[in-house]
């Protein structure tokens, strides 16, 4: 053991090691904070730098940016209501009203904080649970999958507002929108009309961004030119007391994240919704969210920054990639002669425990990082907005250009824009569009992949413990929103009569 | 329960909610038939690729109508919140059509340049700053594209 | 002089009048500008990877610099449209896989001649697809599987439709006549697991992919597609082996990975790559490269990779139509 020891510290301790996480922690946060570019591309981008570096070090660099990326995307989602990377979608919902009401120290502040114990919380779990949790993910097939985002699709109506119906609709017109392309299973075209573009079906980050950050714009230069008005501005940072509100919805959306991060496939976005609906409807400020509550900052970022420590562990127990981003790391696992799994936990003892020590370092160069930057970050919604808006424009277009290097990708982009636009008006929720777009997809595929297992019988449906407790959950989740609606048709109606 | 009013058939509900069922008909009868196809020997209905497209043009249509049924119980008339439009938003129009258009033709930085600018100039900036800062952010986020994350943008008439 | 024959071609570029015109101009000196490798498929894959090991290692055998760009979508037909419609073609070279000669069977509305339209410059590596079942699965050859599936409906799993490791299997079916189903996953994070928890009977997947659960036990190797054994896993037959008498002696499938380009790519330009990517492949730096990601060096070039590619995309358009995977 004492061996084993001093090669852990003798393999993390150098001067490379830090050095990488460092500049992988501030690359990530840079390039998650550039709408358009995800911690995905950063970690793809970095892979080949990394090809002449010692293992240890090589691993760490691209855990810092992943890292890094995953709260850098919240930076605009908060600022400038621009997811930097899908999974902070769910941020800008409470983190954007924050920031209009002057409170954009307040909501990073938030963030980071959350991110990073969110984020340690993963990486303990990452070092003393993985083999049970690889576990669990490997008892996890399709049929199990289908109940998991059966349960993840009741989270549509809490993200929809007041409007429940229309949310409903915006959820609708997402899974079709989400059928857009090859069909997975036959290979036929769905919706293509034989254009090229749309064969991959509509990419992830213009639907994105032209839901959220283009209709700001649009609105901006629709409506008559106010006078700036500069707002009484209310500066203040996050207090201790206002932290501990938080503090039971951060936890929670971290093992939220943590179990979502262990199982392949499913992913930070739908982790971050998942623990922001859980967040509202248990907390005594539900009412509050949606319009600048920190608590729903604080849940969200904790339920996309839970799963990224806990992704690694179906990587290294398992040597499974849960996401495109540990797909690349194990690509650079490959090409420094390692196969993640369970004989590396054999071979390599010592240099897995390396990086568990860089990993768990990580997180506090992100804190150390994020708190110095956010003073900075936060004059950006300082800027007035007819010199904000045409920048955010300019950003937007440049990186979503970059993600596929298409020029379609700009068209679609702008056509969702016009869309969310016309759903502000309407006031339709546009989160509930996207989580309709994610969840559409892995729904038919497990149904698709249950029915083809079992050739055709539906008993595979309920085939174990996991599928009960996921129905049950379901029902439980079903069953608490109809009490809720109804209570506030009675409570509506009430008021009412009060009235007349 | 309260009287019928015709205004209740102009609220913007009640024709989003028309509009939508009928476009969700056309969806579900027209639209898939046309544009899905259907590979021969299915073992299972649910595993079409039509299926859910179906189910979801169902969804709708069930949903839009609920949305104006709706709106004919509600206590109280929606009321329109008009702002002043501006005609501004021709010139973003044209703006957005010209990323579309020219971005891959007249160049990154030229059309971020020309774009900005117009953006500017519309809502009347005045402070010199913005408008250097505006000829200069295209060209320092194109070179920290393309040289920095060798991310490749397109270059346009000026460069080759 | 040299110095100066570049200034003239980039002033000719800069005007934008005549950008084909580099074409063959200066074949005796190519290349005369930036080098652009396109990958037809997101960063990070292994495409991507080894495109970008190829760039570093030309980087110091060129005088001019290398670029890799990422053009993904529809398989990797998106990209290799683009190449087909040649523009700055002298200088473009694309890194094709399986999905240039299964794409144009699938994929419908393809504006290219897999084979017309490009040059063959040379096939790099080779890495085998092994045909793999549960660890606690009771089949421990490949007869012992296809004498059991002639009786019952089997099912295996791929990374999704139209890939390599799904049209194995569905080669395997048109080859053998089994009542064999195919269930779709999104990449081997998600078809991997099921292979494992025998949610599906068995799989094809690459070989590095799937090296570490063989040794692992969490998963046995039938056979490999390769028409050799594989180095890396020299007890396991390979598919042409195994299945002899249940008329799989041809059977032959590898994910490769070869460098094309523009038809009007210029010949001395091409045999200076060829060179090169001798030079490139025979380096220790590649060879360790290999080893870490299961490959063995490629070796058609030149108008050999051009029949075998010619093969090729006439083998999957039979098989994709048997399939029933739409055109």
């Amino acid at each position: 053991m004492m061996e084993n020891f001093t090669e852990v510290l003798s393999l993390f301790l150098s001067v490379d090691n830090f050095i990488a996480i460092i500049i992988g922690v501030v690359i990530g946060v840079v390039i998650g904070a550039i709408p358009g570019l995800t911690a995905t591309m950063a970690v793809a981008l970095a892979l080949p730098f990394t090809f002449s570096l010692e293992p240890v070090t090589a691993i760490l660099l691209l855990v810092g940016i992943y890292k890094g990326g995953m709260y850098g995307g919240s930076i605009t989602a908060i600022l400038i209501k621009t997811p930097g990377s899908p999974a902070s979608a769910c941020t800008l919902l409470d983190g954007y009203p924050m920031a209009q009401k002057g409170q954009a120290t307040k909501a990073l502040q938030t963030a980071l904080y959350s991110s990073c114990i969110a984020d340690f919380i993963s990486n303990l779990s990452l070092i003393f649970f993985a083999s049970y949790l690889a576990k669990i993910a490997m008892n996890f097939g399709p049929p199990e999958f289908f109940w998991l985002i059966c349960f993840s699709l009741t989270i549509i109506v809490s993200v929809s507002g007041e409007a429940i119906i229309k949310g409903l609709i915006a959820a609708c017109l997402g899974i079709i929108v989400s059928c857009i392309g090859l069909d997975q299973m036959y290979g036929t075209e769905r919706m293509t009309f034989g254009h090229y573009d749309l064969m991959d079906g509509i990419s992830f980050v213009p639907l994105m961004i032209g839901l959220f950050a283009i209709p700001e714009v649009i609105d901006f230069y629709y409506t008559k030119a106010q006078p700036h008005i500069i707002k009484n501005v209310d500066k203040s940072k996050l207090s201790l007391q206002e932290f501990k509100q938080c503090l039971k919805s951060i936890i929670r959306g971290s093992f939220i994240g943590v179990i979502i991060g262990s199982i392949p496939g499913t992913g930070a976005t739908a982790s971050a919704f998942i623990s922001y609906s859980e967040a509202k409807r248990t907390s005594p400020r539900r009412a509050n969210f949606g319009k600048g509550e920190p608590e729903g900052v604080a849940a969200s970022e904790a339920g996309n920054n839970g799963v990224a420590g806990a992704t690694l562990i179906p990587l290294l127990s398992l040597g499974i990639p849960g996401d495109i981003i540990t797909a690349i790391i194990l690509g650079a696992f490959m090409i420094h002669g390692l196969t993640p799994g369970p004989l590396m936990f054999q071979q390599n003892l010592s240099l897995i425990y390396a990086i568990f020590c860089g990993i768990m370092l990580s997180s506090i160069v992100l804190f150390i990082v994020g708190n110095l930057t956010i003073k900075y970050f936060s004059k950006v919604s300082d800027l007035p907005k007819p010199i904000l808006l045409p920048i955010v424009l300019l950003f937007c277009v440049f990186g979503t250009y970059a993600v596929n290097n298409s020029i379609f990708d700009i068209g679609v982009m702008f056509a969702f824009g016009i869309m969310g636009f016309f759903f502000a008006k309407m006031g339709i929720a546009a989160a509930p569009f996207l989580i309709g777009f994610i969840l559409g997809p892995m729904f038919e595929d497990n149904l698709h992949r249950s029915l083809l297992i079992s050739k055709g019988d539906l008993s595979i449906f309920v085939r174990g413990p996991i599928t009960w407790f996921f129905i049950a959950l379901t029902i439980a989740s079903l069953i608490f929103v109809i009490r809720r609606w109804h209570q506030g048709r009675t409570v509506n109606a009430e008021v009412d009569q009060n009235l007349e | 329960m309260n009287d019928f009013d015709t205004r209740r058939l102009l609220c913007p509900n009640v024709i989003f909610g028309i509009t939508l069922a009928i476009l969700s008909i056309a969806f579900i009868y027209a639209f898939i038939p046309a544009f899905i196809n259907e590979p021969p020997g299915l073992k299972n209905p649910m595993l079409s690729p039509r299926w859910l497209p179906m189910v979801m043009g169902w969804g709708c249509f069930i949903l839009s109508m609920s949305l104006v049924i709706a709106e004919f119980f509600h206590p109280e008339i929606a009321e329109h919140h008009v702002h002043e439009k501006s005609l501004h938003v021709l010139v973003l129009c044209a703006v957005l059509l010209s990323y579309v258009l020219l971005f891959e033709t007249a160049g990154a930085i030229l059309i971020g340049v020309v774009a900005t600018v117009a953006l500017f100039a519309i809502r009347s900036v005045k402070s010199i700053v913005a408008y250097i800062l505006a000829i200069a952010l295209p060209f320092v986020v194109y070179f920290f594209f393309t040289t920095l994350l060798e991310v490749p943008l397109p270059t346009g008439i000026f460069m080759e | 002089m040299k110095f100066w024959n570049k200034k003239i071609a980039s002033f000719i570029a800069v005007g934008g009048m005549f950008a084909a015109m580099a074409t063959g101009a200066q074949a005796d000196e190519w290349p005369t500008k930036t080098v652009k490798l396109i990958v037809p498929y997101a960063a990070g894959g292994t495409t991507d990877i080894t495109t970008r090991k190829i760039a570093e290692l030309l980087t110091d055998k060129l005088d001019e610099n290398i670029i890799v760009e990422n053009r993904p979508g529809a398989g990797s037909t998106k990209g290799t449209s683009m190449l087909a419609k040649g523009r700055g073609a002298s200088h473009v070279l694309l890194m094709a896989s399986p999905g240039h000669v299964i794409g144009p069977a699938i994929y419908p509305g393809i504006d290219y001649d897999p084979v017309k339209d490009f040059k063959f410059i040379r096939n790099i590596i080779d890495v085998p697809n092994v045909m793999v079942v549960s660890g606690d699965s009771p089949y421990n050859t490949v007869a012992e599987f296809i004498e059991d599936a002639k009786n019952k409906e089997m099912t295996f799993g791929s990374s999704g439709v139209g890939g390599s490791l799904h049209m194995s299997g569905e080669l395997l079916k048109s080859m053998t006549g089994l009542n064999l189903t195919h269930v779709p996953f999104r990449g081997s994070g998600e078809s991997v697991p099921a292979v494992i928890s025998g949610d599906v009977d068995f799989s094809f997947e690459n070989l590095p992919v799937a090296m570490p659960h063989i040794k692992a036990g969490k998963m046995k190797a039938l056979a490999v597609t390769t028409a050799e054994r594989s180095p890396y896993l020299p007890d396991v037959p390979t598919m042409q082996e195994a299945g002899k008498g249940y008329g799989l002696e041809t059977f032959k499938v590898s994910a490769w990975f070869g460098l094309i380009a523009h038809k009007s790519f210029s010949e001395e330009a091409s045999l200076k790559m060829q060179k090169l990517l001798d030079e490139v492949i025979k380096t220790e730096d590649f060879k360790e490269f290999m080893k870490t990601r299961g490959a063995v060096a490629g070796v058609q070039a030149g108008d050999d990779f051009k029949a075998f590619i010619q093969d090729e995309v006439k083998k999957w358009a039979v098989v994709a139509e048997k399939a029933n995977v739409k055109k």
